[in-house]
């Protein structure tokens, strides 16, 4: 298991505008995904939970991955969010 | 019934039809209890593939249209479609668990959605909510079979006017354009999805009007101005004819205007001068670029205020700021700060009721004395400074004491940020408004302690003959053609000159075909307007003569009345 916490660089949020583009990279790993902000966490791969989660701009959030492409599934989400889009 | 309707004008230009309503679809929903749980569950997903579909086709289209930030909106409605976690299983276990129909447990569900996205404290996630509402009403229309009624197509073959009490974004997916000629809605300000969306489409559009569902009826003869936001019900033959005669107009003049896009603003003899909009709000920043306009003489900042009990925080201003300031390239952006009191009073600030609202407590008068709401505001126009050609602008300065404390509050707001390590805009632009005679008697001495000057001419002839612009006893009193404003306008353009600042005019009357020859002739470089008169004056600079405007102005300083004055330019 891989864990990784991050700033949320993205303009309009993880929660807004990115978050179906966000998912979309999440689905093409096989890895079990999370992302924690907050207290709560959320599966990456569902858009409703994600933008539940609310993470704006300057959030911290850590995303932790488990399964065969882990390493490659946190550098990926953690590179996503570092654009300012 | 003929009759006449005020909204606000939301997309330009003038379209006839025949109204066609679209309703809010109003879900209701059964108490069956289903007999067949798994029979129930296979009718949920294959509504599911249904909305699907729709979606996609609905994305595709949008893309095909040319409206790309449109259509990104249909890709988060697939991802919540094909959200497993979020969406599907839920319903399932509704379904399984508590015996609810398939409409119930996917109402109950978004519903919840609606409710968690409505409770976050942003624009985006609101719009989002109303997102998930039209996604749950796709399934649910297509669980029970029924047809959302907004395709209307057949009823109206042509020369359709959509008339809504506000439309979704599938809404306007799913429309059919090439037979819309303009869109109505009694809902919604300038900055709707419906607003947006017309404009992107360059589709004529009024919104908010008020009392358009009561009185329009399917099939009503309409007729919609998208600039002075009327729109004419039913009227008869004549008035029809006239509108159609002004709608060719505008179209013809349109077409001719295009010409003028991506040229210089430049006389006949070679005097180059500056064309730019005032915008008030963020999308304002669009029409600018799409009409041309040289940069921004003007922002008005007060549009994050409005309409809002707490003030804008200075991240929310910072990143509004960034994106007009990033859309706008290196071309330069003078933002106003905020000009509060007078006629525009605001909820988050709580002002006193005045006698002489005008004369009293607004713009920096207001900001001096809160320099907390002053410098949030400065330090969110610096730290978005770094994205563009920002310039600041105070306005309302009568006295360089005023001045003074105001560049000493932007400079602690400069300093507060480097000890915080934000970066930040070191060097800038700072100007004033000139609109307060005073300003204008002493240009020659406020020149040497600022960048610029902008000449607010609404205010500066309320001022300067003391009328109140708002006021229809004194509409006579109140004229920009007084020899008195024009001789302060042309002083102020001449100290200007003299000491080599730049001199620009963000009032109505820089935009005023029988002003800017007078005011090219005064030697003014910078005109700023509305977005919608830029290529009309480029053409009108095209066809000018500087030293003949310089003379002709020479001829009108010597005229001690407005009605000559404006005969003169009229002629």
């Amino acid at each position: 298991m891989i864990s990784k916490e991050t700033m949320v660089k993205l303009e309009s949020g993880l929660h807004a505008r990115p978050a179906a583009k966000f998912v979309q990279l999440s689905k093409r790993f096989t890895s079990k995904l999370l992302v924690s902000y907050n207290g709560k966490s959320a599966d990456p791969k569902s858009i409703l939970g994600l933008m539940a989660l609310g993470a704006g701009k300057g959030s911290v959030i850590v995303i932790t991955a488990e399964g065969e492409d882990e390493a490659q599934a946190v550098d990926a989400l953690v590179d996503f969010v570092q654009q300012s889009e | 019934m003929k009759m006449e309707i005020k909204g606000i004008g939301a997309s330009p230009g003038l379209a006839m039809g025949y109204a066609v309503i679209y309703q809010k679809f109003e879900i209701s929903i059964p108490d069956t209890i289903p007999e067949d749980v798994d029979a129930e569950i296979k009718k949920f997903q294959s509504a599911r593939h249904e909305s699907i579909c729709e979606v996609t086709a609905l994305f595709d289209k949008m893309m095909k249209d040319g409206a790309g930030e449109a259509a990104e909106v249909f890709m988060a409605h697939k991802e919540i479609l094909e959200d497993e976690a979020g969406f599907v299983m839920p319903v399932i276990e509704r379904i399984r668990e508590k015996s609810e129909n398939a409409v119930r447990a996917v109402a109950h569900v978004l519903n919840s959605i609606v409710d968690i996205f409505r409770s976050m404290d942003n624009e985006y996630m609101q719009a989002r909510a109303a997102d998930a509402e039209d996604l749950r009403d796709s399934v649910v229309a297509n669980i029970l079979g029924i047809q959302k009624p907004f395709m209307k197509d057949n009823l109206y073959s042509e020369k359709k006017i959509i008339v809504s009490y506000d439309l979704a974004p599938s809404d306007t997916a799913k429309l059919n354009f090439d037979k819309v000629e303009g869109i109505v809605t009694q809902s919604g300000g300038t900055t709707s999805h419906t607003a947006l969306l017309a404009r992107t489409l360059e589709l004529p559009a009024v919104v908010g009007a008020v009392g358009l569902l009561e009185h329009v009826k399917d099939g009503d003869f309409i007729v919609l101005d998208g600039e002075t936001g009327k729109i004419a019900v039913n009227p008869d033959k004549q008035e029809v004819e006239e509108y159609q005669k002004r709608k060719d107009e505008y179209i013809k003049q349109k077409n001719e205007l295009r010409e003028y896009s991506g040229r210089r603003s430049i006389t006949l003899d070679g005097r180059q001068v500056r064309l730019e909009a005032n915008i008030g709000t963020v999308s304002d920043v669009q029409t600018a670029i799409d009409n041309d306009a040289e940069g921004i003489g003007l922002v008005r900042t007060e549009f994050l205020y409005m309409e809002r009990k707490e003030l804008p925080s200075e991240q929310e201003q910072f990143e509004a700021y960034k994106r007009i300031l990033e859309e706008m390239g290196d071309k330069p952006v003078i933002f106003r700060t905020l000009d509060a009191g007078g006629d525009k009073s605001f909820p988050g600030l709580t002002l006193p009721q005045e006698e002489n609202p005008f004369l009293g407590y607004r713009a920096i008068r207001i900001c001096l004395n809160t320099p907390s709401l002053f410098k949030t505001q400065l330090k969110a126009l610096l730290r978005a400074g770094v994205y563009g050609n920002l310039k600041i602008m105070f306005p309302m300065i009568s006295s360089l004491d005023e001045l003074r404390r105001a560049k000493i509050l932007l400079e602690q707001a400069a300093e507060e940020l480097s000890a915080a390590g934000v970066p930040h805009r070191k060097k800038l632009s700072v100007g004033i408004m000139v609109e307060v005679p005073a300003a204008a008697i002493l240009a020659d001495c406020f020149a040497e302690h600022v960048d610029f000057f902008s000449i607010g001419t609404n205010d500066l002839v309320q001022y300067t003959l003391a009328a109140d612009r708002g006021n229809p006893n004194v509409a006579d009193v109140y004229t920009t053609f007084h020899p008195a404003v024009l001789k302060l306008i042309a002083s102020t353009i001449s100290a200007a000159e003299k000491a080599g600042i730049e001199c620009g005019m963000c009032g109505e009357a820089a935009g005023d075909p029988t002003l800017v020859p007078l005011f090219l002739g005064f030697g003014l470089k910078k005109f700023s307007m509305s977005s919608s008169s830029i290529l009309k004056i480029r053409k009108l600079i095209s066809s000018l003569n500087y030293e003949e405007c310089k003379r002709m102005s020479e001829r009108v300083l010597q005229l001690n009345t407005a009605s000559d004055i404006e005969r003169i330019l009229k002629k």
